[in-house]
């Protein structure tokens, strides 16, 4: 397995970041608290969480598109030392695709079916001045699609031409087109079968290799994880339950939550292990729950967690897990070392 | 064709689709006849209906005969003829006003369904208020204030008629703009202009298409509506206004039909022509109904046994 180095630069840091949705005469709804992470150069980050755990939420954050009733309250989105929050908006314009780049869920939508795909991707970098000679731009579309293994005689065709996995490819190359640093895959193997999802895994796996790519990798898939992640971040009703390298992630997790989501996926080791669900249902963000968002599904919940919401414990280097049972015990002060801090002893 | 936005990617494609559609076949035959007469009126009239004629007694409302195919009018002149080149008055109200409804129709259907919020609502609540209002009282006022020319009359109609067409476009627009391709757009860093232009306006244009080819029947009934109350272009000889002075020219007391009969046919055949062809064009440039998939036909079992019908 492939291992990033340790100190590779920081590329996009990520702190404290809170998203609230607007809903008309009623609380805002917290759908994104406290979420942080780091992201190096060339490391694959997977964001893992069940449906309406703020996985496309924290995406759309990022990139500051957000539904109109969306509002990013607090933190900072540390990118190459500018705070994408700080940007205007047309400076933001700027970042996304020149720097940060999205590769959506569900290809179909995301092609404007009345388009050739070839001028879908010209769009971008048209869009971008990227390149201006015409010729060059053509020439750029067919060096994009051949780079994620399409014939350059398809550019001309239309999406319904296109098969799933081909789809997905052109939105691979669509995300390239500007060479970005940092590709957010949303998804980008949902819907597809195991071996169009090979093939789209591999080639996203060459193209980091290739071109250096950081990678946010977004998915409920934990097979995925294991094969394409360095590190991993589990999110849970909003709020991050662990965030850990993705050795520690399978081998010794510490927040319950991750434990469970690991026992509810099979395990080619232990064939005879029963498969287990885990109970109930995620949060509504109208609804929660008092004190742990996760409590009233876990199976080691106590008193405290039911009137106390966990702040996120440092377990170990490069480990944290938002759970009370995980809290240093020589803790004398409660406060938890801030995460990651600006200390660098991340 | 490209730009386009027909499920088929060429003009012989759609045409492949169009032609399975026999409602929209009979509308484009009917379509053409109306428009070729229009446009070769003087090669194929009989007479001119400008031409200073010396009419007898027996002249007015004769009965259709050898010299007049369809007897002539309340001036003695030759009603075939007259119907010749009245299509041409309906013909030009029909397109022009119909552009006009479609043009401001569009704009505001797209403007309001994309930008939504303020500019929405003050949109679609004058378009409301507009919608209410009778169409034909308030082109009657408008039209008595002004001087009935030709084109205040294209006006009128066309300021009055585009309200249907801002509110289908605008619920296009709000389905359009929901679709994934627009918050890529967005993503890539397209701005308002672009998103508009590149992907919504070629999702709305089937509907405006199909809604143009609908509201030039409409343009056609008001036109005659307009000039039948006797409030149009007097010099512009229309088939209302045909039909206007057979009516208060006492058509009816002498038995004369045919001066009443031939304009009313025309309109009704270029309206049904209208209304078939936009059916026609419906299925061909909505997406949603997929034809070329059907479009094959029997064909399609190609294992070389005769294949039973």
């Amino acid at each position: 397995m492939r291992t990033i180095k340790r100190d590779a630069p920081i590329l996009l840091e990520v702190n404290n970041l809170s998203t609230d949705f607007l809903v008309a005469g009623q609380e805002p709804a917290h759908a994104l608290v406290d979420i942080n992470f780091r992201l190096r150069e060339g490391e694959v980050l997977g964001i893992v969480g069940e449906s309406g755990c703020g996985k496309t939420t924290l995406m759309l954050s990022l990139m500051r598109l957000l539904p109109a009733n969306g509002r990013i309250t607090s933190g900072q989105i540390n990118f190459m030392n500018n705070d994408l929050l700080d940007l205007s908006e047309r400076e933001m314009g700027d970042v996304r695709w020149k720097n940060i780049a999205m590769i959506f869920q569900g290809a179909m939508n995301a092609l404007n079916p009345v388009h050739t795909v070839g001028r879908q991707i010209a769009e971008a970098i048209i869009q971008h001045n990227y390149i201006t000679d015409k010729k060059a731009v053509t020439d750029r579309v067919v060096e994009l699609l051949e780079l994620v293994g399409i014939g350059a005689e398809r550019k001309d065709q239309y999406p319904h031409q296109y098969s799933g996995g081909m789809r997905q490819r052109a939105m691979i190359a669509m995300a390239l087109a500007c060479n970005p640093q940092v590709v957010i895959a949303d998804e980008p193997t949902t819907a597809l079968d195991v071996m169009i999802q090979a093939q789209i895994l591999e080639l996203l796996g060459t193209l980091r290799d290739k071109l250096g790519l950081s990678i946010l990798f977004v998915t409920h898939d934990l097979g995925v994880v294991a094969e394409m992640c360095d590190t991993v971040l589990v999110m849970y009703g909003g709020v991050t339950a662990e965030y850990a390298n993705v050795d520690t992630i399978f081998n010794a997790p510490q927040h319950p939550y991750t434990q469970e989501l690991l026992r509810a996926f099979p395990d080619l080791t232990k064939p005879m292990e029963k498969l287990i669900s885990i109970p109930g249902y995620p949060p509504r963000l109208n609804a929660l729950p008092a004190g742990c968002r996760f409590a009233p599904r876990c199976p080691h919940a106590f008193g405290r967690c039911h009137v106390e919401a966990p702040p996120l414990h440092g377990v170990q280097d490069r480990h944290f897990a938002s759970c009370h049972l995980v809290e240093p015990e020589s803790n004398i002060s409660p406060e938890t070392p801030e995460f990651p801090g600006k200390s660098n002893e991340l | 064709m490209s730009d386009t936005a027909v499920s088929t990617t060429s003009i012989r494609g759609f045409w492949r689709s169009f032609r399975r559609s026999r409602m929209g076949l009979i509308g484009l035959f009917m379509f053409l006849v109306v428009v070729l007469m229009a446009v070769f009126a003087p090669a194929i009239a009989p007479y001119d209906p400008k031409e200073v004629v010396r009419v007898t007694i027996d002249d007015i409302y004769a009965a259709p005969s050898a010299e007049h195919w369809l007897g002539t009018d309340d001036a003695g002149r030759d009603v075939l003829s007259n119907f010749i080149y009245g299509s041409r008055v309906s013909l030009i109200v029909g397109f022009f006003a119909s552009f006009i409804s479609i043009f401001i129709g569009s704009f505001v259907g797209i403007v309001a369904g994309f930008y939504g919020g303020r500019a929405e609502n003050i949109l679609m609540r004058f378009t409301d208020i507009m919608l209410v209002i009778p169409d034909l009282p308030l082109a009657v006022v408008i039209v008595a204030l002004t001087k009935p020319s030709l084109w205040n009359i294209i006006f009128v109609i066309g300021a009055l008629g585009w309200t249907g067409s801002a509110r289908l476009v605008r619920s296009q627009t709000l389905a359009v703009k929901q679709r994934k391709f627009v918050l890529r757009a967005r993503s890539i860093g397209a701005g308002n202009m672009h998103i508009i232009r590149y992907h919504i306006l070629p999702m709305v244009l089937p509907l405006i298409v199909v809604n143009t080819v609908l509201v030039i029947s409409l343009a056609i009934l008001n036109e005659s509506t307009l000039s039948f109350l006797g409030l149009s272009d007097p010099t512009a000889l229309s088939w209302g206004q045909m039909l206007n002075f057979a009516f208060t020219r006492g058509a009816m007391s002498a038995r004369a039909w045919w001066a009443l009969v031939m304009p009313g046919l025309g309109i009704v055949w270029a309206v049904l022509a209208c209304t078939l062809l936009g059916q026609g064009l419906e299925q061909v440039l909505n997406p949603r109904l997929e034809t070329h998939h059907l479009a094959v036909g029997v064909q399609m079992v190609d294992r070389g046994a005769e294949v039973q019908a």
